[in-house]
Protein backbone atom coordinates (compact mmCIF):
# COMPACT_ATOMS: atom_id res chain seq x y z
CA UNK A 1 0.00 0.00 0.00
CA UNK A 2 1.41 3.26 -1.09
CA UNK A 3 1.67 5.90 1.80
CA UNK A 4 2.82 8.68 -0.99
CA UNK A 5 -1.02 9.73 -1.62
CA UNK A 6 -1.91 13.32 -3.90
CA UNK A 7 -2.60 14.89 -0.27
CA UNK A 8 0.75 13.81 0.66
CA UNK A 9 2.94 14.47 -2.56
CA UNK A 10 1.12 18.05 -2.69
CA UNK A 11 3.07 18.80 0.51
CA UNK A 12 6.24 18.94 -2.10
CA UNK A 13 7.81 22.77 -2.25
CA UNK A 14 5.28 24.05 0.66
CA UNK A 15 6.93 26.77 1.94
CA UNK A 16 6.64 28.63 5.83
CA UNK A 17 8.67 31.25 7.12
CA UNK A 18 8.88 32.65 10.50
CA UNK A 19 10.22 35.45 12.04
CA UNK A 20 11.50 36.00 16.05
CA UNK A 21 9.92 38.60 18.03
CA UNK A 22 13.51 39.52 19.92
CA UNK A 23 16.70 38.23 19.32
CA UNK A 24 18.21 35.22 20.61
CA UNK A 25 19.69 36.78 23.88
CA UNK A 26 22.58 35.66 26.03
CA UNK A 27 20.80 34.13 28.32
CA UNK A 28 19.23 31.64 25.79
CA UNK A 29 22.88 30.98 24.94
CA UNK A 30 23.68 30.12 28.31
CA UNK A 31 20.81 28.31 28.87
CA UNK A 32 21.90 25.71 26.45
CA UNK A 33 25.07 25.39 27.18
CA UNK A 34 24.23 24.57 30.86
CA UNK A 35 21.54 22.63 29.82
CA UNK A 36 23.77 20.53 27.61
CA UNK A 37 26.90 20.11 30.24
CA UNK A 38 29.00 22.22 27.69
CA UNK A 39 31.16 24.71 29.91
CA UNK A 40 32.74 26.01 26.84
CA UNK A 41 33.99 29.79 27.78
CA UNK A 42 32.86 31.08 24.45
CA UNK A 43 29.46 30.40 25.18
CA UNK A 44 28.94 32.85 28.25
CA UNK A 45 32.31 34.70 29.19
CA UNK A 46 32.52 37.66 26.70
CA UNK A 47 36.14 38.57 27.56
CA UNK A 48 37.75 34.95 26.83
CA UNK A 49 35.41 34.94 23.71
CA UNK A 50 37.00 38.16 22.98
CA UNK A 51 40.28 36.31 22.31
CA UNK A 52 39.20 33.78 20.22
CA UNK A 53 38.61 33.99 16.30
CA UNK A 54 35.02 35.03 16.94
CA UNK A 55 35.59 38.41 18.84
CA UNK A 56 32.76 37.74 21.34
CA UNK A 57 30.13 35.47 22.78
CA UNK A 58 28.75 33.20 19.93
CA UNK A 59 25.84 30.05 20.10
CA UNK A 60 26.63 26.39 20.92
CA UNK A 61 26.73 25.20 16.60
CA UNK A 62 23.31 23.02 16.89
CA UNK A 63 21.48 25.69 19.35
CA UNK A 64 19.83 27.64 16.61
CA UNK A 65 18.78 25.16 14.14
CA UNK A 66 17.21 23.34 17.84
CA UNK A 67 15.74 26.41 19.62
CA UNK A 68 12.09 26.44 18.62
CA UNK A 69 12.52 30.60 20.78
CA UNK A 70 11.89 31.90 17.22
CA UNK A 71 8.19 30.21 16.95
CA UNK A 72 5.03 32.68 18.09
CA UNK A 73 3.66 29.72 20.48
CA UNK A 74 0.94 28.62 22.15
CA UNK A 75 2.23 25.43 23.11
CA UNK A 76 0.18 22.55 22.21
CA UNK A 77 -1.45 19.41 23.47
CA UNK A 78 1.19 17.18 23.08
CA UNK A 79 3.85 19.91 24.34
CA UNK A 80 4.82 20.41 21.07
CA UNK A 81 5.77 24.30 19.64
CA UNK A 82 7.91 23.85 17.10
CA UNK A 83 7.08 24.09 13.52
CA UNK A 84 4.85 20.94 11.87
CA UNK A 85 4.32 19.89 8.36
CA UNK A 86 0.82 18.29 9.37
CA UNK A 87 1.45 15.88 6.58
CA UNK A 88 -1.90 13.30 6.54
CA UNK A 89 0.15 10.36 6.83
CA UNK A 90 -1.51 7.67 7.40
CA UNK A 91 -1.08 4.18 8.48
CA UNK A 92 2.92 4.71 9.13
CA UNK A 93 4.89 5.89 12.20
CA UNK A 94 8.28 7.22 12.21
CA UNK A 95 11.02 4.76 11.76
CA UNK A 96 14.03 7.09 11.81
CA UNK A 97 15.13 10.70 10.93
CA UNK A 98 18.83 12.39 10.10
CA UNK A 99 19.83 15.94 10.08
CA UNK A 100 22.55 17.45 7.98
CA UNK A 101 23.67 20.84 9.63
CA UNK A 102 25.49 23.22 7.00
CA UNK A 103 26.61 25.96 10.05
CA UNK A 104 27.60 28.78 7.97
CA UNK A 105 28.38 32.31 10.52
CA UNK A 106 29.15 32.19 14.23
CA UNK A 107 25.35 32.80 15.98
CA UNK A 108 24.94 35.40 18.05
CA UNK A 109 23.01 37.20 20.92
CA UNK A 110 22.24 40.30 19.01
CA UNK A 111 21.01 37.84 15.94
CA UNK A 112 16.99 38.00 15.92
CA UNK A 113 16.02 34.94 13.27
CA UNK A 114 14.11 34.95 10.21
CA UNK A 115 13.50 31.15 9.60
CA UNK A 116 12.17 29.14 6.56
CA UNK A 117 11.21 26.27 6.36
CA UNK A 118 10.59 24.24 2.96
CA UNK A 119 9.61 20.60 1.77
CA UNK A 120 12.09 19.77 -0.53
CA UNK A 121 10.87 16.45 -1.76
CA UNK A 122 8.59 13.33 -0.43
CA UNK A 123 9.53 9.97 -2.19
CA UNK A 124 8.60 6.36 -1.47
CA UNK A 125 10.51 3.28 -1.25
CA UNK A 126 8.80 -0.08 -1.32
CA UNK A 127 10.52 -3.18 0.55
CA UNK A 128 9.95 -6.14 1.51
CA UNK A 129 8.51 -4.93 5.01
CA UNK A 130 6.01 -2.11 3.35
CA UNK A 131 6.76 0.67 2.11
CA UNK A 132 9.02 3.74 3.61
CA UNK A 133 8.02 7.19 3.09
CA UNK A 134 11.31 9.68 2.72
CA UNK A 135 10.14 13.47 3.48
CA UNK A 136 13.21 15.76 2.89
CA UNK A 137 13.07 19.00 4.39
CA UNK A 138 15.09 22.03 5.07
CA UNK A 139 15.18 25.24 7.61
CA UNK A 140 17.17 28.02 6.41
CA UNK A 141 18.10 29.98 9.54
CA UNK A 142 18.70 33.87 8.58
CA UNK A 143 19.78 36.82 11.14
CA UNK A 144 17.71 40.02 11.06
CA UNK A 145 20.26 41.25 8.42
CA UNK A 146 18.95 38.41 5.65
CA UNK A 147 22.72 37.00 6.72
CA UNK A 148 22.35 32.95 6.49
CA UNK A 149 23.77 31.64 9.73
CA UNK A 150 22.39 27.53 9.11
CA UNK A 151 21.41 25.31 6.86
CA UNK A 152 19.12 22.20 8.61
CA UNK A 153 18.34 19.68 6.24
CA UNK A 154 16.64 16.95 7.65
CA UNK A 155 15.12 13.47 6.61
CA UNK A 156 12.12 11.62 8.11
CA UNK A 157 11.52 8.20 7.31
CA UNK A 158 8.15 6.69 7.82
CA UNK A 159 7.15 3.08 7.81
CA UNK A 160 3.94 2.01 6.84
CA UNK A 161 2.13 -0.14 9.44
CA UNK A 162 1.41 -3.98 8.76
CA UNK A 163 -1.59 -5.09 10.21
CA UNK B 1 43.34 22.29 21.05
CA UNK B 2 43.66 21.09 17.45
CA UNK B 3 46.53 21.70 15.00
CA UNK B 4 46.09 20.87 11.11
CA UNK B 5 50.06 20.30 11.21
CA UNK B 6 49.66 17.37 14.25
CA UNK B 7 46.28 16.12 12.64
CA UNK B 8 46.31 12.57 11.18
CA UNK B 9 43.89 10.60 9.45
CA UNK B 10 43.31 7.32 11.57
CA UNK B 11 43.42 9.79 14.52
CA UNK B 12 40.80 9.20 17.15
CA UNK B 13 39.61 12.34 19.15
CA UNK B 14 38.80 12.12 22.64
CA UNK B 15 35.72 11.03 23.35
CA UNK B 16 33.10 12.28 25.52
CA UNK B 17 31.25 10.53 27.30
CA UNK B 18 27.46 11.96 28.84
CA UNK B 19 24.66 11.08 31.37
CA UNK B 20 21.48 11.68 30.26
CA UNK B 21 18.79 11.81 32.77
CA UNK B 22 15.66 13.34 33.36
CA UNK B 23 17.07 16.48 34.94
CA UNK B 24 19.44 17.15 31.69
CA UNK B 25 15.88 16.18 29.60
CA UNK B 26 13.90 18.83 31.07
CA UNK B 27 16.75 21.61 30.85
CA UNK B 28 17.16 20.72 27.49
CA UNK B 29 13.61 20.94 26.51
CA UNK B 30 12.92 23.67 28.78
CA UNK B 31 16.67 25.60 26.52
CA UNK B 32 15.08 24.61 23.55
CA UNK B 33 11.25 25.79 23.92
CA UNK B 34 10.40 21.86 23.26
CA UNK B 35 7.80 20.94 25.49
CA UNK B 36 7.02 17.76 23.82
CA UNK B 37 5.74 15.20 26.48
CA UNK B 38 7.19 12.37 25.55
CA UNK B 39 10.70 13.54 26.74
CA UNK B 40 9.80 13.58 30.85
CA UNK B 41 6.01 12.53 30.87
CA UNK B 42 6.29 8.64 31.55
CA UNK B 43 2.49 7.98 30.97
CA UNK B 44 2.41 9.90 27.91
CA UNK B 45 5.10 8.20 26.48
CA UNK B 46 4.19 4.85 27.71
CA UNK B 47 1.08 5.22 25.78
CA UNK B 48 2.50 6.00 22.37
CA UNK B 49 4.62 2.75 22.87
CA UNK B 50 7.72 4.10 24.23
CA UNK B 51 8.84 2.01 27.56
CA UNK B 52 9.55 6.02 29.47
CA UNK B 53 10.48 9.51 28.40
CA UNK B 54 12.68 9.30 25.84
CA UNK B 55 15.82 11.55 24.87
CA UNK B 56 15.77 13.70 22.21
CA UNK B 57 18.07 13.18 19.43
CA UNK B 58 18.97 16.47 18.55
CA UNK B 59 20.69 16.58 22.15
CA UNK B 60 23.08 14.29 20.80
CA UNK B 61 24.25 16.64 18.07
CA UNK B 62 24.86 19.20 20.42
CA UNK B 63 27.00 16.70 22.62
CA UNK B 64 29.07 15.50 19.40
CA UNK B 65 29.56 19.45 18.65
CA UNK B 66 30.73 19.63 22.09
CA UNK B 67 33.20 16.66 21.61
CA UNK B 68 34.54 18.56 18.33
CA UNK B 69 35.21 21.72 19.89
CA UNK B 70 36.77 20.04 22.88
CA UNK B 71 39.25 18.89 20.29
CA UNK B 72 39.61 21.49 17.84
CA UNK B 73 39.40 24.63 20.65
CA UNK B 74 38.43 27.74 20.80
CA UNK B 75 39.56 28.82 16.91
CA UNK B 76 37.79 26.18 15.27
CA UNK B 77 34.41 26.00 13.52
CA UNK B 78 32.57 23.21 12.64
CA UNK B 79 30.95 24.00 8.89
CA UNK B 80 28.84 20.57 8.55
CA UNK B 81 27.35 17.73 10.46
CA UNK B 82 25.50 14.66 9.51
CA UNK B 83 23.83 12.72 12.00
CA UNK B 84 21.44 9.93 11.65
CA UNK B 85 19.53 8.89 14.62
CA UNK B 86 19.39 4.63 14.84
CA UNK B 87 18.56 3.54 18.32
CA UNK B 88 16.21 5.42 20.98
CA UNK B 89 17.77 6.34 24.66
CA UNK B 90 15.69 6.02 27.81
CA UNK B 91 16.20 9.08 30.88
CA UNK B 92 19.17 7.75 32.65
CA UNK B 93 21.57 6.25 30.01
CA UNK B 94 25.02 7.36 29.79
CA UNK B 95 26.26 7.30 26.24
CA UNK B 96 29.64 8.54 24.47
CA UNK B 97 30.56 10.20 21.54
CA UNK B 98 33.44 9.13 19.80
CA UNK B 99 35.10 10.54 16.78
CA UNK B 100 38.26 9.55 13.94
CA UNK B 101 39.74 11.62 11.47
CA UNK B 102 38.94 10.93 7.98
CA UNK B 103 40.27 13.71 5.80
CA UNK B 104 42.61 16.06 6.18
CA UNK B 105 42.88 19.35 3.96
CA UNK B 106 45.87 21.30 5.15
CA UNK B 107 44.74 24.47 2.36
CA UNK B 108 41.13 24.86 3.64
CA UNK B 109 42.58 23.85 6.83
CA UNK B 110 39.63 21.52 7.64
CA UNK B 111 39.04 18.16 8.72
CA UNK B 112 36.69 15.22 7.93
CA UNK B 113 35.96 13.38 11.34
CA UNK B 114 33.60 10.27 11.41
CA UNK B 115 31.51 10.18 14.30
CA UNK B 116 28.77 8.77 16.32
CA UNK B 117 27.13 8.09 19.42
CA UNK B 118 27.22 4.62 21.35
CA UNK B 119 25.41 3.56 24.63
CA UNK B 120 26.42 1.66 27.40
CA UNK B 121 25.42 -1.86 26.02
CA UNK B 122 27.71 -0.38 22.82
CA UNK B 123 24.90 -0.45 20.39
CA UNK B 124 24.70 2.48 18.04
CA UNK B 125 22.67 5.44 19.49
CA UNK B 126 23.51 7.39 16.29
CA UNK B 127 24.71 5.51 13.00
CA UNK B 128 28.17 6.93 12.16
CA UNK B 129 27.57 10.34 10.99
CA UNK B 130 30.44 13.12 9.66
CA UNK B 131 31.66 16.26 10.79
CA UNK B 132 33.77 18.76 8.39
CA UNK B 133 35.76 20.85 11.03
CA UNK B 134 37.65 23.89 10.26
CA UNK B 135 40.84 24.65 12.59
CA UNK B 136 42.30 28.21 13.55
Amino acid sequence: MSLLTDEVRAFIGREVTYEAPEPLGAAAIRYFALATGDSNPLYHNEAEARQSRFGGIVAPPTFVCETNQYMPGPIRDDGNMGHEWQLPIENARLLRGGNEYEFVEPVRATDQLKVAWRIDDIYEKTTDRGALLFVISEARYLNQHGRLLAIDRETNIYQELRS
Amino acid sequence: MADIADVKVGQEIPTLTKFVGLTEMVAYAAATWDFHRYHYDAEFAKSLGMPGPIVDGQMFGAYLAQMLLLWGGPNAFIKKMSIRYKSLVQAGEEVVCWGRIEEVDPDARTVTIEMGVRGADGRDVLAPGSAVVELG
